[in-house]
């Protein structure tokens, strides 16, 4: 047998074996790669979640503060617009007050200038012009009073509506920034959502074609497994799946198939030289010869036949040698 | 936060046969690691925004006392 061109071909079944044992590592890795992207993104929608629903909640009593701020200060508008004009009327009363005091004075210092013990009744007058300008001084006092008490109130209502401002500034910021961080976190939930989409597509893409490696190389290690057996069977010896094989390349194999082919056709043509010269033997000595020559005879054409069928069987070795080697190839 | 990685095949058969498989396994191992690296800049910003300070707080006590103020200065 003829193993010519010995060419750079050369494969391993240890190789093949060490190849699918890193895919199988590497489709482990990528199974707990999966695992750990899906409980990270559990984690972070739990948390994402958790946050929005805050937020939600920061947001209804950001909006009831709102609510109740508007109200609020509604009735604390028309409180100060009815002391305003409560205050316009008492302003208006203290001087209509102020008058008639002023009138009462003026007319109790006129009474008195001409009181005089000489004049019957003119004392009288005067005490009496006195105490109705006590009354107006009264009056007139306690309208100050009122007007001042009123003045107070509208001061403290517009303390208030200055506080109100304050409240309604930072009811506002509080829901700028709701807003802001609702936005932000909605915006981390769709990009969460879309990258965690993204990855289960390239994982189940990567994982499918990890499986059809996995596969691919199940169906190499069998046609080398063959091309290997093949091997052995040709050598007459058993091959162990743990050695190291070179073989020739396939176009070698192909031409000593050829070879192969044009050997048994001369050990064809060879056969019936040889049945033509054993006819002719035997026509020549057949009848003339010992039973012990004609016994050779016998072992001679065991023997041819013998050669004949090894070679036959050797052929079609290096044709499965080779459609092996050819799927092999085919695969990787 | 993923931390696991893909690693290339290690294997030699790539070396003698410059196998199709060879490339096709690393490549799948690049699709993921890719994939494994996009979302984990996604976590990555999901861990950041755990730092974010949300200063909010109910504004209702700032009203009440308010309210109560006024009361208090114009007994009603």
């Amino acid at each position: 047998m003829a193993y010519a061109d010995k060419v750079d071909i050369r494969f391993s079944l240890q190789v093949i074996n060490a190849f699918k044992n890193d895919v199988e590592s590497m489709r482990g890795q990528a199974d707990s790669l999966r695992h750990e992207v899906v409980s990270s993104y559990q984690t972070a929608e739990k948390y994402i979640e958790e946050k929005i629903k805050y937020i939600k909640d920061c947001q209804d009593i950001n909006n009831t503060d709102a609510d109740n701020a508007r109200k609020f200060s509604q009735s604390l508008q028309k409180a100060i617009w009815d002391t305003e004009k409560e205050l316009e009327k008492r302003e208006r009363l203290c001087n209509e007050l102020y008058e008639a005091k002023s009138k009462a004075y003026n007319h109790y210092d006129s009474v008195k200038s001409k009181a005089s013990n000489d004049k019957p009744g003119t004392m009288e007058a005067a005490s009496r012009a006195w105490d109705a300008y006590e009354r107006a001084r009264k009056a007139y006092d306690d309208a100050c009073t009122e007007r001042d008490a009123c003045k107070s109130r509208l001061d403290a209502l517009k303390r208030a509506e200055n506080d109100m401002y304050w409240v309604h500034d930072k009811i506002h910021k509080d829901y700028i920034e709701l807003s802001e961080e609702e936005s932000f976190f909605n915006r981390l939930s769709n990009d969460l959502r879309h990258a965690y989409e993204r990855f289960c597509s390239q994982y189940k893409k990567a994982a499918n074609e990890i499986e059809l490696v996995l596969g691919h190389t199940a169906t190499a290690y069998n046609h080398a497994n063959r091309a290997v057996n093949i091997i052995g069977e040709m050598h007459g010896k058993s091959v162990g799946t743990s050695n190291e094989i070179d073989i020739t390349s396939i176009s070698a194999v192909y031409r000593t198939s050829e070879r192969m082919d044009s050997v048994n056709e001369a050990n064809r043509e060879q056969d019936k030289e040889a049945k033509r010269q054993v006819e002719r033997y035997n026509e020549l000595i057949i009848d003339n010869i010992m039973p012990a020559v004609r016994e050779a005879y016998r072992d001679i054409s065991k023997t041819v036949t013998r050669v004949l069928e090894a070679n036959e069987r050797k052929a079609s070795l290096m044709k499965d040698l080779a459609q092996a080697l050819q799927n092999y190839y085919d695969v990787v | 936060m993923a931390k696991v990685y893909v690693e290339p095949i290690k294997s030699d058969w790539k070396d003698d046969v410059g196998g199709r498989q060879s490339r096709a396994a690393n490549q799948a191992a690049e699709t993921l690691n890719a994939a494994a690296a996009r979302i984990n800049e996604t976590f990555r910003e999901v861990e950041r925004s755990q730092s974010r300070q949300l200063n909010f707080k109910p504004r209702t006590p700032e009203i009440v006392e308010i309210q109560e103020r006024l009361e208090r200065e114009l007994g009603v």
